[in-house]
């Protein structure tokens, strides 16, 4: 059977940029010459058709989820509707604000203004995270797919560490009791490693070990060593694990903002129709 | 066998002297099928593996890209054989074979031709004769060196020349053996690697239409400088020492041309040993077999965001089993070959089918037929471990709320009743599965008019090639 759309891969960026800025540009010139020379009524005109544009906008928006769930017909490339997505969002954002003159009055508007913030701005930032995560990780040497074997669980460090200690002086069973096992056995997913750089973790596992190093005895030292080198992998692991799972967090955040929007927008719909 | 069939085999000279009783036993897994004028019996390009034996009639021989005035047209009479190449190496049809006349073919499935190979001398013979003598003209006119050769001096090397077949991972010839011989690559591909202060560098690799051995026949030294070891099931073309620098006494031109070609693969050769990034990468391709395979699914992890709709849109297109898993080998930095069928040029996993179920389409794609009895033996033959063998009923992970109201009639079904899994009436053959289990590999989505996987990525990372020519760039220039 003949094939289509063999790669899946659909216009690149640049063609999607171009339209963007060719539609976004007409827009605003739309809005500049409403503002100056419109009639009052042509301009409530100009306003409600952008309104309707932003709510089919978001319907069409929302449909990606829709495009997810199907996998058989030919409804375009997944690829191709991810783009879409992407573009028609930055362009509802500008619709919108056209629709609301730049103006936000009233504790609606400001609510659903606060909320298509949220989705705008979760959306943008999805998007650069499924750009820079995947290719962040392949520049560490490792992979997102492979990550999941990589990545131990905290209990296997702990148990592992428990081995080493296993093999040194009582002293230093003891010594790493009380100061050493405590690292083994914390929260391992802080999204604090989202705001921080690979090397400095490494650089904060190095001054906690120089520091233990002083009251460690001689014939411990190497446990230490093993130990330290543990941790630091744990802790680059845990780092680069919590910046791949910022790939699934930001969804959290983006649909039921979307959802939240959606309902939003009916109750704003009705409020017009009624009113 | 009936009289009539019996006097047209009588007539077939690749069977001639062979013990009648023993062929006829081999030749009842083949079938004669009838021709009208002008119908295609074989289609170029087409993937068809059976061996054709002309039994009656006249065909035309249609060979693209060589237009023949009429009167100079080829054709195969009664007794001749055709279809062997593809047959023999797994290519697709190199030519179209149209009916003159009426005609009757016997197709010999390639499992079949195997065993008639085997167990009969004198049609080895005869059927490597045929062989070399057609796919190596065919070889010599592609191949730039000796492309300018006259057709006679062809004609000679054809004569001189043997046939030799390689096993995977077989040694052709061994760093400082004597070198007695000249190679052409047929089909497969060969690795040429040295041992250099204890450790091994790989030079090259070399596939079809390429040749070596000419390095230690040139030079004076007479041993040689490489290990060659064919990495697929591989054929060559051997050139004995002395009928090879015959030939060059006679074309001195030719032997100009070996040397400047030898020059830019020995800094081709320089170039991948010191790339590591490019002989891993090669190793990689090459050890995997990908070279050796139609298609590939290969996995961008630069894109990559561990979706997972690629496995489940599989799954959805094929009654809920994926044939496809997001893991692999990885080529390089960045690319990794999924777990899923690449539909082999070369398919191990078609032999020994006990029931021919698996099969392969005109277009090159391997899948199973209906009447598939879930032996596995595909599965057991397959170097690559990407056809599995699944329960015939998917297993549908279910919310507590349906294994709640279904657990008891499940349980009387389990206890009492007659479990669908070990028994099941084929639809079309009509008859009863025995194994339980059913055959799952990647069959390109050959009901549906897209690659689900690759339609359904939403960044783009899955992408699927012809690794022949997606990494042919990387190969050294010869």
């Amino acid at each position: 059977m003949k094939k289509i759309d063999e790669t899946g891969q659909g216009p690149g960026r640049a063609w999607w940029s171009f339209v963007y800025i060719l539609i976004a540009l007409s827009i605003l010139g739309l809005y500049a010459v409403e503002k100056k020379w419109a009639s009052v009524a042509l301009a409530e005109n100009i306003h409600l058709t952008f309104g309707i544009l932003s709510a089919i906008l978001i319907l069409t928006l929302s449909a990606y989820r829709l495009r997810k769930m199907v996998y058989k017909r030919l409804i375009g490339s997944m690829n191709g509707w991810r783009q879409t997505h992407i573009y028609l969002g930055l362009l509802c954002a500008l619709t919108v604000l056209v629709h609301t003159d730049f103006n936000v009055d009233g504790i609606f508007a400001i609510v659903i203004t606060a909320i298509f913030t949220i989705v705008t701005i979760s959306g943008i930032a999805g998007s650069i995270l499924y750009k820079t995560i995947p290719v962040w990780l392949a520049k560490q040497g490792g992979s997102i797919l492979e990550m999941d074997n990589q990545r131990k669980a905290p209990a296997e460090y702990l148990t592992e560490a428990e081995r080493l200690a296993g093999k040194a002086s009582s002293e230093f069973k003891e010594y790493y009791e009380e100061n050493i096992k405590r690292r083994f056995t914390r929260i391992s997913f802080i999204p604090i490693y989202w705001f921080r750089d690979e090397k400095d973790v490494g650089k904060g596992v190095k001054e906690i070990f120089e520091e233990l190093y002083e009251g460690t005895p001689a014939q411990d030292r190497y446990t230490l060593k093993s130990l330290e080198n543990l941790y630091l992998e744990r802790e680059k692991t845990e780092f680069r694990w919590a910046r791949r799972e910022s790939l699934r967090w930001w969804l959290l955040v983006h649909v039921p903002a979307n959802v939240a929007l959606l309902a939003g927008l009916v109750a704003h719909v009705a409020a017009v129709l009624y009113y | 066998m009936d009289d009539h069939l019996n006097n047209l085999i009588s007539g077939v000279r690749l069977f001639a002297d062979v013990d009648r009783k023993a062929l006829y036993d081999r030749l009842k897994y083949c079938r004669v099928v009838a021709y009208s004028p002008d119908e295609y019996i074989l289609r170029n390009g087409e993937y068809d593996e059976n061996c054709c034996v002309l039994l009656a009639g006249k065909a035309r021989v249609d060979i693209p890209g060589e237009s023949r005035d009429p009167g100079e047209e080829k054709f195969m009479i009664a007794g001749d054989v055709f279809g062997e190449i593809s047959a023999m190496s797994g290519v697709p049809r190199t030519a179209d074979i149209v009916a003159v006349e009426s005609c009757e073919i016997m197709e010999i499935p390639k499992d079949t031709m195997f065993h008639l190979l085997d167990d009969f001398t004198q049609v080895k013979t005869r059927m490597d004769e045929i062989y070399k003598n057609r796919i190596l003209g065919d070889h010599l006119r592609k191949n730039p060196i000796f492309s300018g050769l006259p057709e006679s001096i062809l004609d000679r090397i054809k004569e001189k020349s043997q046939l030799q077949v390689c096993r995977k991972g077989e040694v052709v010839f061994e760093q400082n053996d004597e070198a007695d011989a000249f190679y052409l690559v047929l089909f497969g591909m060969v690795k040429i690697s040295r041992t250099r202060r204890s450790r091994i560098e790989v030079l090259a690799y070399l596939s079809g239409e390429q040749y070596f051995g000419e390095f230690a026949l040139l030079s004076d030294g007479e041993k040689r400088t490489a290990t060659v070891t064919a990495i697929g099931r591989t054929q060559l073309i051997r050139i004995d020492r002395t009928d090879f620098l015959e030939l060059l006494d006679e074309f001195p031109s030719t032997k100009k041309d070996f040397l400047e070609a030898g020059k830019k693969r020995r800094e081709a050769g320089k170039k991948l040993a010191g790339d590591t990034l490019l002989s891993d990468t090669l190793r990689a391709t090459v050890d995997t077999g990908l070279f050796q395979s139609n298609t590939a699914h290969l996995l961008d992890t630069t894109k990559c965001i561990q979706c997972d709709i690629c496995v489940e849109s599989c799954a959805a297109l094929h009654d809920g089993v994926s044939r496809l898993a997001r893991k692999g080998v990885r080529l390089n930095g960045f690319l990794m070959a999924a777990t899923s069928c690449r539909h082999c040029k070369d398919p191990a996993c078609m032999y020994q089918c006990p029931t021919g179920a698996i099969t392969r389409d005109v277009n090159g794609e391997i899948y199973h037929k209906s009447n598939c009895v879930g032996c596995g033996s595909c599965a057991r033959n397959c170097p690559y471990d990407n056809i599995t063998m699944v329960d015939e009923k998917p297993v549908v992970t279910e919310g507590v709320f349906r294994r709640t109201i279904f657990a008891i009639p499940r349980m009387i079904s389990r206890r009492w009743g007659d479990t669908e899994n070990e028994k099941r009436v084929d639809d079309d053959s009509g008859r009863i599965r025995k194994s339980g289990k059913k055959v799952v590999k990647c069959d390109m989505c050959r009901d549906y008019e897209i690659f689900g996987c690759v339609y359904n990525c939403p960044t783009g990372a899955m992408i699927m090639v012809d690794p022949g020519e997606y990494f042919s760039e990387l190969l050294p220039v010869d």
